[in-house]
């Protein structure tokens, strides 16, 4: 079953070039499995506990982001320029792009909707692929600065992927339900599909960023020291909840 | 070689020793504070519980009406699965064929799979399967978006409220107890506790 979008496509493995930074379980020669967390000794090709193939890091990870994130920057302009569902109000036909939806929300004054609308299909894809893209540039220059606040902007855009879905749905549902025969009908718009198809490509170009790398040349310059604390935190929820 | 007391943060590849944690009790990475496992009392069984209310839940959302629309003195109502199917009927397959797996395929899909990968859990099973399982419920739950739905649901609502007036049907509430119970359920099965009981039951040296 390919999960995982270097196991589709085969790419080949370039971890022996790489340096790793102290401290992290590349450099004790482990890698750690991205579904099960098992560590093996470098040179496994698959967990022993899963199945999954094993690499230090992600193969061709910022070539594979940078592939998927090119093709939802291609599906966004469709996606936002065709008419996303044509609504038929007494044989008249009127298209309405995402813009436009919002707008007439704007108009009908339902704020909240509008703005729902707005930052899930509008702001976010955008924020997200240019995100991805800062992202994908700075471990491409092996920038050692910010790690912490770049690892939280991934988690960010890792997290809010799957909700730019909610346009596709809406439409899908409106669909179903506004048909009365003569009166009014809503028909989904050649925008839904290509809307849909820009969010899948950038959750997978999410999926394909290995984070790790951003923590690789951290160590570079002093941005993290040496002497990190090798005991995780803990945190006991019956004891925060019973304060 | 054995590694079970060590631990390699998912997000920053740091090394550290995991203690041993008691109940409730949660581990996040020293460097990027990332979640790393947290440890639940029953969690097998309360998730098992969760995801068989899930399902009937699901079963029940997709047998009754979904939601109600009057105008003009006509009154039009709709099913779950009436949200794919009508794409199909606009020529829009691919994106009906998408919707279809996102709210109904997939979760359905989700459920039962996690149902049994818990019960094989639950009375320590080791059928020669179990990882498959266990990789076909993570990936399905990778892509599980049916709280986006839900969302998805309510924004339309207020949307067509001004054009008509709305019926909410019994399949709506369902589907609101589906979708809490269904994140309720894979919430309470930690991801790396998951596969630590798997390898224990399979055996490691197990080439799957």
């Amino acid at each position: 079953m390919f999960d995982d979008a270097e196991e589709f496509f085969e790419v080949e493995n370039d971890d022996a070039q790489a340096v790793f930074p102290p401290l992290s379980a590349a450099a004790a020669g482990l890698q750690s499995c991205l579904r099960c967390s098992t560590l093996a000794p470098a040179g496994d090709t698959q967990c022993d506990v899963c199945g999954r193939r094993l690499f230090m890091r992600r193969p061709q990870s910022l070539q594979l982001t940078l592939a998927f994130l090119l093709t939802a920057v291609v599906l966004y302009i469709p996606a936002n320029l065709l008419p996303i569902m044509d609504t038929v109000e007494f044989g008249q036909s009127t298209s309405n792009t995402i813009i436009q939806g919002v707008l007439l929300l704007l108009h009908h004054g339902s704020y909240p909707t509008a703005a729902i609308i707005f930052v899930a299909s509008v702001l976010v894809p955008v924020a997200k692929i240019i995100a991805l893209l800062w992202l994908s540039f700075t471990v491409a220059r092996r920038s050692p600065h910010n790690p912490h606040e770049r690892e939280r902007l991934y988690r960010i855009v890792e997290f809010v992927g799957r909700w730019s879905m909610v346009d596709v749905f809406v439409v899908a549902l409106l669909v179903a339900l506004v048909q009365v025969t003569g009166i009014l009908s809503i028909a989904p718009g050649p925008a839904a599909l290509a809307f849909c198809g820009m969010v899948v490509f950038t959750m997978l170009a999410a999926d394909s960023f290995d984070s790790r790398l951003i923590w690789d040349h951290a160590f570079a310059e002093g941005a993290l020291s040496h002497d990190q604390p090798n005991k995780p935190k803990t945190i006991n929820h019956n004891e925060v909840k019973s304060d | 070689m054995d590694y079970s007391g060590l631990h390699a943060c998912r997000t920053c590849d740091l090394l550290f020793e995991l203690p041993q944690l008691g109940w409730h009790e949660a581990a996040y990475c020293p460097r990027c504070d990332h979640h790393v496992m947290t440890e639940r009392p029953r969690h097998i069984e309360y998730a098992l519980a969760l995801a068989f209310s899930g399902l009937l839940l699901l079963l029940c959302s997709t047998a009754y009406p979904f939601l109600g629309f009057a105008t003009s003195g006509q009154v039009e109502s709709m099913t779950l699965l009436d949200s794919a199917t009508s794409l199909f009927a606009y020529d829009e397959k691919l994106l009906g064929v998408i919707v279809f797996g996102l709210i109904f395929a997939g979760p359905v899909l989700l459920l039962l799979w996690l149902i049994v990968l818990l019960l094989l859990l639950h009375y320590r099973l080791p059928v020669p399967g179990l990882p498959y399982i266990a990789r076909l419920v993570h990936f399905l739950h990778s892509w599980n978006m049916v709280e986006v739905f839900l969302i998805g649901t309510l924004v339309s609502v207020v949307k067509i409220s001004s054009m008509a007036s709305i019926q909410l049907g019994f399949a709506f509430w369902a589907f609101i107890g589906f979708t809490l119970c269904t994140i309720a359920s894979v919430a309470m099965v930690d991801r790396v506790r998951m596969w630590k009981d798997i390898g224990d039951l399979m055996g490691t040296a197990n080439r799957v």
